[in-house]
């Protein structure tokens, strides 16, 4: 049983994706960083053409890319990402969960791949950020990531030039 | 010496040398690109597999309209360029520049390669249209004379033929390019519907009907998307809403099928602003971003669909400094009158009159402002 959403795997088991899309902008990923004193939670979010083009999702290669293909590849989406996306803390590298996926399809009508992360840092909060997804592929991918501290937040575009973030200071009450 | 002065001995030699030659040249316009598959032999380095790996890109990115396929493209060539700029690798990179709106780069690339190999075809071709974009008819004229035989008369026909089009003769134009389709009746469909969506062009330009012209090249160019845009670019303005939709294909989503779209509702007054705010949404991200490749698009948003005048022939200025394609020309004339200050358009007047090119639609807005 999928763990998809119904109206979404309905609504995207016929076509999930026809390459070549059409996009506006250049290749842009979206990470959603919520930094905590003991950690943080995220969301990334890949276009899946980009991670079709970087993975070869399209098992059949007919061009049209369902979410069976998705799940038969996911394994290898999840090891890329884990070797792509790297936070640490003061004292210890983060271990990154990685929730269950799903599809956001209303970014620039090119249906993205939603990954929920949760990060555990030794109890304390990242303090930097390494992202090299997909540069390999296209050297003019970038992530913006926003940045949640409290009622705070900000955002910083990551690029094939400057893949490291340092993250702000979680403030211990 | 004037342009015009000398283009018409030039239209004599091309002609003369415009006999029936072999070897024809698939254009690289208008061509649909194969998937590109993901090889384990692609990803090894193979200097050979990873340009043609690019190329196919680069078709697929003309096909789609998609930025990203000309990034990766990129991707590819530009370690390969680091071994060594051949002027295959040149023409690429050109071609990617010159789909980025930056012509200086992409007459860069070219001006190289042709220097490298002056029987580059590919390169002359390029970079005749890349100078046609930016108004430099001379350099074009001579790109045309430097197209080497094997181009093929459809391509050299259409290089002079668009070129003669925007200096001052575009009834001569329209008779080459019909001369050499009715010379080639069994040419590859590529130049064909190359060669019949440039005279759809031209007849729109004259105030002729083009619809023939852009069902020809629709039919031989099984839909591209261009052909597709430019019909229904044609069938907006003028004032045909729901044809211009049946025109686009549905899964077009690029901008400027979206603003196409939008103009098609604003005239139907079926209008959403949920997409009118996505549409400027990403033109805003454009403006932050410092990226000109969709300022036409957003000028002509901001003047039919918006309805903001004066922002809009800001855009149409800005735009205009980057290319002068005769959209262009009109697009900056009808912004500026709609904003009640024509003489924003003066540098756009000024050449259109130097070159003498030819276009009833602006003559339209000129007529109209004299009778206010």
């Amino acid at each position: 049983m999928s763990r998809f959403p119904k109206i979404v795997y309905g609504l995207f088991l016929a076509s999930l994706l026809t390459t070549p899309a059409k996009a506006h902008q250049d290749s842009t990923a979206y990470l959603d960083l919520v930094l905590s004193d003991d950690g943080a939670t995220a969301r990334l979010e890949v276009s899946l053409e980009d991670l079709d083009y970087a993975l070869g999702l399209n098992a059949n290669a007919d061009r049209k890319l369902d979410w069976s293909e998705v799940q038969a590849v996911a394994p290898r989406i999840r090891r890329y990402i884990e070797a792509g996306l790297t936070l640490v803390s003061a004292d210890a590298d983060c271990q990154i969960m990685q929730g269950a996926f799903s599809v956001n399809d209303r970014r620039h009508g090119d249906p993205y791949l939603v990954i929920p992360l949760d990060l555990t840092c030794g109890g304390a909060s990242p303090k930097r950020l390494t992202y090299e997804l997909l540069f390999t592929h296209d050297r003019r991918h970038r992530v913006k990531t926003k940045i949640v501290v409290g009622d705070e937040a900000v955002t910083e575009v990551l690029t094939n030039r400057n893949r490291v973030l340092a993250l702000p200071v979680q403030a211990r009450n | 010496m004037t342009f015009r002065s000398f283009a018409i001995p030039a239209l004599g030699l091309f002609l003369t040398a415009a006999a029936p030659l072999v070897g024809l040249a698939e254009p690289q316009v208008r061509e649909r690109g194969e998937a590109v598959t993901h090889s384990d032999a692609g990803r090894s380095g193979d200097r050979a597999a990873l340009t043609e790996r690019a190329r196919d890109l680069i078709r697929q990115g003309r096909t789609a309209g998609d930025p990203r396929l000309y990034s990766r493209a990129e991707t590819l060539i530009l370690p390969l360029m680091a071994d060594g700029e051949s002027a295959e690798l040149l023409v690429l990179r050109g071609t990617i520049r010159q789909a980025r709106h930056d012509f200086a780069g992409a007459l860069s690339d070219l001006s190289n390669a042709i220097d490298t190999m002056p029987n580059e075809r590919q390169a002359r071709l390029s970079r005749a249209f890349v100078r046609m974009s930016i108004g430099d008819y001379e350099g074009a004229l001579s790109d045309c004379q430097g197209l080497p035989r094997s181009a093929g008369p459809l391509v050299r026909s259409a290089c002079f033929g668009r070129l003669i089009s925007l200096t001052g003769n575009a009834a001569k134009a329209d008779q080459i390019l019909s001369g050499a389709l009715q010379q080639m009746p069994g040419a590859a469909s590529g130049p064909k519907a190359w060669l019949f969506a440039l005279r759809a062009e031209i007849a729109v330009r004259r105030g002729a009907d083009p619809r023939p012209h852009f069902q020809r090249a629709l039919v031989l160019s099984d839909n591209a998307r261009n052909v597709r845009l430019s019909f229904a670019e044609y069938l907006v303005f003028s004032g045909q809403p729901q044809a211009a939709l049946e025109v686009l294909d549905p899964a077009d989503t690029s901008d400027a099928a979206a603003v196409i779209r939008l103009r098609a509702a604003a005239q139907t007054g079926s209008i959403s602003s949920d997409d009118v705010d996505l549409v400027a949404m990403q033109f805003e991200q454009d403006r932050q971003e410092e990226n000109a490749v969709h300022l036409r698009e957003e000028a002509r948003f901001l003047l039919d669909v918006v309805r903001a005048p004066d922002r809009a022939v800001d855009v149409a200025i800005a735009n205009w400094a980057v290319q002068k394609e005769p959209e262009d020309l009109l697009l900056l004339v009808q912004a500026a009158a709609s904003a009640g200050d024509l003489t924003l358009a003066a540098p756009a007047l000024a050449h259109r009159d130097a070159f003498g090119i030819e276009d009833v639609r602006v003559d339209a807005v000129l007529a109209k402002e004299q009778d206010k």
